[in-house]
């Protein structure tokens, strides 16, 4: 056995005892490195279920914004971290999941969720323990006073929005007598709401509707009722696989040819899914598409970042996360806070750009408004690259939304201070 | 003439929906009572290896551009898949102690693990795949309806591989000796066969049945990881109402309840996803051992 020399064993001394003195005393260590507590973004939502493949986009949309804020400094000089759960689509299981987020992991905010149920429960936790929620989907909470808590962000259009968007543009394009498919639950329930306003404003007919189970496997069962009712256009509130089920039996059944088919949300991952030139001449509401990159330079900034990473183009889904998430941390660094409270009031009336034209959300219900995009179906020899999915044929500003007044807000007062 | 408020056309279009839906639980059905009727295991994959099915069939059509290639390779891909999956897992709990719950949490492990696997290798979007060019015709139109001639292929299909599979089992050797074992598997084995090469066959069957049903409806749904989910449930209701373990069960059961959720979505739409659990009910309550149900499968 050779003997060891002192400078080996100051050596090895020396590296033995740093590693210690790192491990050992890490409060010591951080102030060293001169990093805080990370800023926890409680990240919720189904990453299994129909709408996986848009929840797994919107992922890529927030962590696009982190990064960015990172680099940035995060939020008030703190590093944002990631903490994510899968709801595995289960309002049950999305909430202990974001008890867990927020009694465990002590996360300083929640965001995410993409489906109306989950959307609710995230909702009701957020008054419970007085957290910032930023909700990344569509909105179904922002319509009924007492129902929308006042640390709720929206993010995405309202169901109001879509169909009067879409409504509109029928009315004036396609025809006035309307007949509604929809899965049975409370987003699309809201679509058909939504529609029956549009259908009053406008003077069209909207026979009683056709409900799926949700999430719906198979629509065949429903096409002979959808048909019997010979709409002049067909409206359709679903998402996800039971999107892509719905459009490829559309194809089958020839209702395209029977009448005029109006998706009231879609994303290019449903399109994609379906196959090219299964969506031709739908006609079908958005909140973003990545053509818009041609037109505003946020949007081309984050479309590159998202291509890179990934080689495909960013959903809406990623959009508004993106946006969201963003949106949130830029204000908590100009107000220098991140109380509730005070954070809450600076994002009401907060007017903003990132990726599309001006938004804002409105103080009186928290409801993002922005433009909504009317799509149209390309013929698969029209398609020029395989993303070319849609024409953007329309664009909705904030005409479309509901007015707080007629959901018993009161339009004066700014939604925390109630 | 019209009757509950339908014109006569639609009733019959809906009559025909559900029988070509019908049809679809018939050949998933099949393979979930087999696999049930001879190991005694409630395969809770059985619906991934549908979706399997769907995913094996877009490959082939993406490499070779033919579904009828897909439609011959895609159950046979899946059901050596299943081979394998017997073999290696499931043949793990025969013998032991509560060898039907073991069975339960490894196939429902399986479940959630294949799709997974499906994720990493083919991505999160659900992928394309279309009626073949030679049956995208429709063949007639009642009430509106246009009644395309893939539904029909998927008929004569059913009803060419249904009277195989009686004739598979009722009158080959392999036949006799799968029920045989279905009856007494330790008797059949001191009769010298090696029922465990049965069993692995008897898997790798209702597997690719399964697979095959996927390749059949993959053209007309969201090719997807998540499914092969809310089938397999409407299935196992089928096999609960047919009868477990019995061949003519998951046919009737299959017919039964496609037509059951075909002509409440048309009557009473928002009843179609409960009506199913009443008629299970209402049958149980009834027959208790399903409708062909064989007495002592279930113990």
């Amino acid at each position: 056995m050779g003997r060891i020399s002192r400078r080996t064993f100051l050596k090895s001394a020396g590296v033995v005892g740093g590693a210690a003195a790192v491990a050992g005393f890490p409060y010591v260590n951080r102030l060293a490195l001169g990093q805080s507590k990370p800023f926890k973004w409680g990240y919720i939502s189904p990453f299994t279920g129909p709408y996986a493949t848009e929840t797994h986009d919107q992922r890529r949309g927030v962590e696009i914004a982190v990064e960015e804020i990172n680099e940035k400094g995060g939020i008030l000089g703190r590093k944002v971290e990631l903490v994510v759960r899968d709801t595995e689509f289960n309002p049950a299981a999305a909430r202990r999941k974001a008890v867990e987020l927020l009694e465990q992991e002590k996360v300083d905010l929640i965001a995410g969720t993409l489906s109306g149920p989950e959307e609710l429960v995230m909702n009701e936790l957020a008054c419970k323990y007085n957290i910032l929620f930023a909700n990344y989907p569509q909105n179904v909470v922002s319509h009924k006073k007492g129902l929308v808590c006042k640390w709720f962000i929206g993010s995405h259009l309202t169901p109001f929005q879509s169909a009067a968007a879409m409504g509109r543009y029928a009315a004036q394009h396609l025809g006035k007598k309307w007949h509604y498919i929809g899965d049975n639950y409370s987003w699309p329930q809201l679509l058909l709401r939504g529609l029956e306003k549009m259908a009053k404003e406008t003077g069209a007919t909207l026979a009683p509707p056709t409900w799926a189970p949700f999430p719906a496997t198979d629509y065949s069962q429903f096409i002979p009722k959808v048909q019997a009712a010979k709409p002049e256009v067909l409206f359709v509130g679903n998402f996800g696989s039971p999107q892509v089920t719905f459009a490829k039996q559309a194809v089958e059944f020839g209702l395209k040819q029977q009448m005029k088919i109006v998706v009231l949300n879609t994303e290019i991952t449903m399109a994609e899914a379906a196959g090219r030139g299964v969506f031709d001449g739908f006609h079908a509401g958005t909140v973003w598409y990545w053509t818009l990159k041609d037109k505003y330079p946020g949007a081309k900034a984050f479309f590159d970042k998202f291509h890179a990473r990934t080689q495909r183009v960013p959903s809406g889904y990623a959009s508004v996360s993106y946006t969201t998430t963003r949106l949130i941390a830029d204000t908590a660094n100009e107000i220098k806070s991140a109380d509730l409270a005070k954070l809450t009031a600076a994002l009401e009336g907060r007017k903003f750009q990132y990726v599309k034209g001006p938004e804002q959300i409105r103080a009186c219900d928290h409801s993002n408004i922005q433009q909504a995009f009317v799509l149209r179906g390309k013929p698969a020899e029209a398609m020029k690259d395989k993303w070319d999915f849609f024409d953007v044929i329309g664009e909705v500003g904030a005409e479309a939304i509901e007015p707080c007044k007629d959901e018993g807000f009161d339009e004066a007062v700014p939604l925390s201070k109630t | 003439m019209t009757f509950l408020g339908f014109p006569l056309e639609s009733w019959v279009a809906q009559l025909y929906v559900g029988l070509v839906n019908g049809c679809v639980f018939i050949l998933l059905a099949l393979g979930l009572s087999i696999i049930f009727g001879l190991m005694g295991i409630v395969n809770f994959a059985h619906g991934v290896f549908y979706m399997l099915g769907a995913y094996a069939a877009y490959s082939v059509i993406a490499a070779t551009g033919s579904y009828w290639l897909a439609l011959a390779a895609a159950p046979l891909i899946v059901g050596v898949l299943g081979l394998g999956v017997e073999r290696g897992i499931i043949r793990r709990i025969y013998g032991v102690k509560n060898a039907a719950f073991a069975g339960v949490l490894v196939t429902y492990g399986l479940s959630i693990l294949l799709p997974d696997f499906v994720r990493m290798l083919y991505g999160r979007p659900g992928k394309p795949v279309r009626i073949p060019p030679e049956l995208t015709g429709d063949l007639l139109t009642i009430g509106g309806t246009k009644l395309g001639a893939y539904r029909l292929f998927i008929l004569i299909v059913t009803a060419v591989v249904v009277p195989l599979l009686w004739l598979l089992l009722n009158k080959t050797n392999l036949g006799l000796v799968i029920r045989a074992g279905t009856s007494d598997s330790l008797m059949v084995q001191a009769l010298g066969i090696n029922v465990s090469r049965v069993w692995t066959i008897t898997f790798g069957l209702g597997i690719a049945l399964a697979a095959f049903a996927g390749v059949v409806t993959a053209p007309m749904l969201a090719v997807s990881p998540e499914m092969g989910g809310t089938i397999l449930i409407q299935c196992f209701i089928v096999v609960v109402i047919g009868g477990m373990g019995s061949f003519a069960g998951p046919i009737v059961g299959g017919l039964i309840i496609g037509q059951v959720l075909s002509l409440t979505s048309m009557v009473y739409d928002v009843l179609a996803d409960v009506i199913i659990y009443v008629a299970m009910a209402a049958v149980l309550l009834l027959r208790p051992r399903g409708l062909f149900g064989v007495e002592g499968i279930e113990d």
